[in-house]
């Protein structure tokens, strides 16, 4: 009886995927990220970075003042320094946010406003910008089994990197790396042009995600641009009118002013340092502590060192260098690296463009960015964490090299949420990502042992024995005294990760066909 | 009648998955054990009655199931479980015990760490604070006064300030969460200067008492529990990480003690031990687990009925009645004067404790409780009508006859199964008559319709979302307007997993009134919230709004309790003690 009743839903189940072949999926992925919308909301009160307010003061300066004058206002700290279309966004926005309540779009009254209605409304603003994302994600898994898909979900939509970011520090990352999934899933799909549009519309958006532009550039060339002189001559200029279209319609109004020089420099603050104030996992600090080693031993050898006057973070000031022993870092020699970074990859994309290469390709693009770029913050590893996750349940190993960057990803967020209050929501994130990913990734992927090695594992429990350290045994021993060392200790394990992560990659590109 | 139970059934009859359990403990002769059967192979097998016989073991009739890996013991390693199958929504609910309690443990903690981000009780507001202070009070007591001191009016202990009211052990619980606080932030239970005190460090500090609270004692509990319930049938096991959602995210739970603040986890954590207890047949620990839970809070004496019939019922079948009872009453006394061992020196200091253990002097009812006595005084002021000696008399009354039915039963033909919907059936009626209920009490009849999640679905979410409505005002006052709608939300989407829902309600009886009837409520309590969060009500009548939801809620709780005795009823009624004899 009870079998029987069982076939019969199978079959009205089978019938109904007839009709409309993803209605299922569309509605798991609806209840899905309901439950972790509605999750969010918790986070509301929450402790937010000055990113909240910079938002805010976007959205007061793009209602109050004419275009003209959106890259020239200086009544905050906190100018616009983003490209045009998130400002149109912010203008979108602040329509809704004036209706919410006025003082938020005030530029005067409103600076550093605390109200309920603001966090509500800014947090808000958050949430509902992820349906890209939620959108993006649908676009790519919809043919994929019911696990991997669901997997995916997990690791995009709950990812503690984007939870942690958004909706605690507060920043529009969900919907920008939507974006990016959208065309990286149309250039998956062989949609070059439509890709290619969405990648202009993301530049537009946020500028550094410009680092895999020459991974786009020779992709679409490549693929797209083929057939003959002729035809790919006459798609090369389809897809130059619609990239110059775009960005035309994002920057033009300016260029109408004439401002395009001020945009261009409010967008490149060139003045800032080598590193962020909490210095981002990349291969910087090991270059900054090989230096400072070179510095303590030659000294001790017994030359003569001039100990550094200027500081990594800070920007270049006059001549000095922030550098003892080894030479001075510029944004051009780092420019220079990224893009020496990344030409494996530009002679793999143009050898043989294959769609099924590109995402991973972009990924390695925006790691090299992370890894040797300039000024960069820790945030950023997110461009390569979200894109990967699409591909990590394909094999054992992209599933392993992905346990271990996520975790080492999420990781380096830490220092983030420094306050007291938020510290067992980011273990606890940290902690549900890796059992989920974990059982999720075993249950999924059969064949080749586990999900991690041995070397995996006790690189993985090194972190608690970093945390430890920080956060107890550092203020026990030390107290207040050396407050950086944590910091560093947490920079230079997890740069470990991140370098093993980018020669993963690395090995995986170029032994692809 | 059978409207009313198609009403509270509708989904189960169809819900194949989760029907599938089947508890062994209903044995024709009590005394013949499910464990004498499990461990003793020579031991006369019990033959089931014919319907449990077909215990539905195929549990996906598609699925190709292989097992890869041998489990090495049960909670720390998963069977793995292949199924393939595109019907199963969760890759997570066809693996063993640990990774779907584990993830859906985090994920609770997680939550339970967000909502104690928002405000507690009576914060910011002097002079008397709120349960918050109330708490912190009591560390501050225990911490700097000697034991005999805790409970008596002295020059430094002023009971009129949030004297200690709950017994014993939450005074040692507060006493060794006050040693905490006071080894990290002093000034928080320093003694009179730290009345009122509020800082960001000593908030999470309290907060933090409670999560691990929780996780120590609340989340074990279920553990064991769910592995008692996954021992005693086999279909249970596609339902695991649901189950554990439903009694882990229970959004009344969450909101009460992590956002208002209180120990609830504590004294139901202990129940809920006890009852796993139960289920594995180990009555001994099931009565010291349920004392403690008495000493921790009075109020888990909502329970007791429940408790005392099935043990007493078991006791009875047995060889010797006399020696197994004293066995149990050995333990009761034993563990009753643990707790109470600094008090009992002398008769005045545990008159002293037993005295503000009955808060008598705070009247029939606090606020609007949906109760009988709150809501019937609408009609019939009993208050006035009535002496305070009188109404107490009259409470214990009805208190003890509406759980008199569901205690026979108990005594008469005592399993397993009857005894959770017993835990519920006391639980409402001390909730429904006793005197002084506070709309928080709805907490302990909720707990075993938690339990009882997977074979009442429908009606555990039904008694959740009115008893979350009942404590709507409550929790309106207390600031906690968001982390209700997030767990309401969280709590409703949880229930409707995809593939792991009730199926749509199919009745035999008015079929197209059923679901009218439910959308209609739903719409009435959905209304109820916006009009009580927009609307100022009449100055005539300022708390029109509060009865209006009492009167709704009270209306959904009895039709709750009318039908757990029913199925109470209906249990015993096939209960193997009948069919046995028919056997025969």
């Amino acid at each position: 009886m009870k079998h029987l009743s069982h076939e019969k839903q199978q079959l009205k189940e089978k019938h109904t995927n007839l009709q409309n072949p993803h209605g299922h999926v569309i509605k798991d992925l609806i209840w899905f990220s309901l439950i972790a919308a509605f999750f969010k909301l918790l986070l509301i009160p929450a402790y937010r970075s000055t990113d909240f307010e910079v938002h805010r003061n976007w959205l007061a300066l793009t209602h109050t003042l004419p275009l003209s004058q959106w890259y020239t206002d200086e009544t905050s700290p906190w100018t616009l320094d983003y490209p045009p279309f998130f400002a149109y966004f912010e203008r979108f926005l602040s329509f809704f946010a004036s209706l919410v309540d006025p003082t938020i779009t005030d530029l005067y009254n409103g600076l550093n406003y605390t109200a309920p209605s603001v966090i509500i409304f800014q947090r808000l603003s958050v949430i509902a910008s992820d349906t890209v994302l939620i959108y993006a994600v649908y676009k790519f898994t919809k043919n994929m089994e019911l696990k991997k898909r669901f997997l995916i979900w997990v690791l995009v939509v709950w990812s503690p990197g984007l939870l942690i970011v958004d909706h605690v520090h507060f920043q529009y990352n969900g919907f920008l790396l939507g974006i990016l999934l959208i065309s990286l899933g149309e250039l998956q799909k062989g949609n070059d042009l439509i890709g290619g549009f969405v990648f202009a519309v993301l530049l537009c958006f946020k500028h550094l995600f410009a680092v895999a532009g020459p991974v786009y550039f020779v992709y679409l060339f490549r693929h797209y641009c083929r057939g003959g002189i002729l035809r790919g001559f006459g798609k090369l200029v389809t897809m130059g009118t619609v990239v110059v279209g775009v960005f035309m319609v994002a920057y033009g109004p300016f260029a109408y002013y004439g401002q395009i020089e001020q945009v261009l420099r409010r967008m490149f603050p060139f003045g800032r340092g080598l590193c962020h104030a909490y210095w981002a996992p990349n291969f910087w600090v090991f270059y900054i502590l090989s230096d400072k080693v070179l510095a303590f031993v030659l000294a001790k050898l017994g030359f003569h060192i001039q100990p550094p006057t200027a500081s990594f973070t800070g920007g270049l000031v006059g001549d000095s260098s922030p550098f003892a022993v080894l030479p001075t870092i510029t944004p051009s020699v780092t420019f220079a690296i990224v893009l020496l970074a990344i030409s494996p990859c530009l002679v793999k994309a143009w050898r043989n463009p294959d769609p099924k290469m590109i995402v991973r390709q972009v990924a390695y693009a925006y790691t090299c960015g992370f890894l040797f770029g300039w000024h960069v913050h820790e945030k950023a590893s997110l461009h390569f964490l979200i894109p990967l996750a699409v591909v990590a349940t394909e094999s054992i190993e992209d599933a392993r090299h992905y346990f271990i960057l996520s975790i080492v990803s999420v990781y380096s967020l830490f220092p983030l949420l420094y306050e007291a209050q938020e510290y067992p929501i980011k273990v606890v994130l940290l902690l549900l990502h890796a059992a989920l990913m974990w059982f999720g990734f075993s249950s999924i992927l059969k064949e080749g042992g586990g999900v991690s090695r041995w070397v995996d594992k006790i690189y993985l429990v090194g972190f608690v024995g970093v945390e430890v350290w920080g956060q107890f045994v550092h203020p026990l021993v030390f107290g207040d005294r050396l407050p950086f060392l944590p910091l560093m200790m947490i920079s230079f394990y997890c740069a470990l990760g991140m370098m093993y992560s980018w020669i993963w990659q690395l090995r995986c590109l170029i032994r692809s066909p | 009648m059978s409207f009313l139970v198609e009403f509270l059934q509708l989904s189960s009859p169809s819900n194949r998955h989760r029907l599938q359990i089947r508890y062994r403990l209903e044995l024709p002769s009590p005394s013949n054990r499910w464990s004498t059967i499990r461990h003793n192979p020579c031991g006369r097998r019990w033959n089931p009655p014919l319907q449990l016989k077909q215990e539905p073991i195929k549990k996906l009739p598609e699925g190709k199931i292989k097992k890869k890996q041998m489990k090495k013991s049960r909670v720390t390693k998963a069977v793995k479980v292949e199924v393939n199958n595109n019907n199963a929504g969760w890759w997570l609910t066809h693996t063993g015990i640990s990774p779907p309690f584990i993830c859906v443990a985090l994920f609770a903690i997680l939550v339970r760490v967000a909502v104690s981000l928002h405000p507690y009780s009576g914060a910011g507001d002097p002079p008397k604070y709120g349960d918050f202070e109330a708490q912190r009070h009591w560390m501050e007591i225990t911490t700097n006064l000697p034991v005999k001191e805790w409970y008596q009016n002295t020059t430094k202990n002023d009971l009129s300030y949030w004297g200690l009211d709950y017994p014993p052990l939450t005074a040692y619980q507060s006493y060794v969460h006050g040693l905490v606080l006071r080894f990290f932030y002093p000034e928080s239970v320093s003694l009179y200067t730290s009345r009122g005190h509020e800082s960001y460090f000593g908030k999470l500090l309290m907060r933090w008492t409670v999560l691990t609270s929780d996780i120590l004692i609340f989340f074990p509990a279920v553990l064991w529990l769910i592995v008692a319930f996954a021992d005693q049938s086999r279909g249970y096991k596609s339902n695991i990480a649901w189950h554990v959602a439903m009694i882990l995210l229970n959004p009344c739970l969450i909101l009460i003690d992590h956002g208002h603040f209180q120990y609830n986890c504590i004294s139901l954590g202990l129940t809920v031990g006890a009852v796993a207890a139960v289920l594995r047949d180990k009555d001994l620990v099931a009565s010291f687990l349920f004392s403690l839970a008495l000493n921790h809070k009075q109020m888990s004496a909502y329970y007791a009925p429940a408790f005392f019939s099935y043990l007493l019922g078991k006791c009875l079948k047995r060889q010797n009645p006399f020696l197994e009872v004293s066995k149990l009453a050995m333990i009761v006394i034993g563990t009753f004067a643990l707790v109470w061992w600094p008090y009992l020196h002398s008769r005045v200091t545990v008159l002293e404790v037993l005295s503000r253990l009955a808060p008598f002097e705070r009247g029939l009812y606090e606020d609007y409780v949906a109760n009988f006595w709150c809501t019937t005084s609408v009609l019939i002021k009993w208050k006035r009508l009535f002496t305070t000696q009188s109404l107490k008399l009259l409470c214990l009354f009805m208190t003890v006859c509406s759980c008199l039915p569901s205690m026979f039963l108990q005594i008469r033909a005592p399993s397993a199964r009857a005894f959770l919907y017993g835990l519920i059936n006391s639980a409402i009626s001390f909730y429904l008559f006793s005197f002084q209920v506070h709309e928080k009490s709805i907490l302990l009849p909720l707990l075993p319709a938690s339990i009882l999640a997977v074979e009442e679905p429908f009606m555990f979410q039904w008694f959740t979302q009115f008893a979350l409505l009942s404590m709507f005002p409550l929790l309106c006052r207390d600031k906690l307007l968001l982390p209700y709608i997030s767990l309401y939300g969280i709590f409703v989407f949880i229930y409707h997993a995809p593939n792991g829902k009730p199926d749509t309600p199919k009745a035999r009886f008015w079929p197209r009134v059923l679901p009218f009837f439910v959308a209609f409520l739903l719409f009435l309590s959905f209304v109820l919230h916006i009009i009580y969060l927009t609307i100022d009500p009449p100055k005539k009548y300022p708390f029109l709004f509060e009865a209006i939801i009492m009167l709704l809620c009270f209306s959904q709780f009895v039709l709750v309790a009318v039908y757990t005795n029913w199925k109470q009823w209906s249990l015993s009624m096939k209960s193997p003690f009948g069919s046995e004899k028919k056997r025969v």
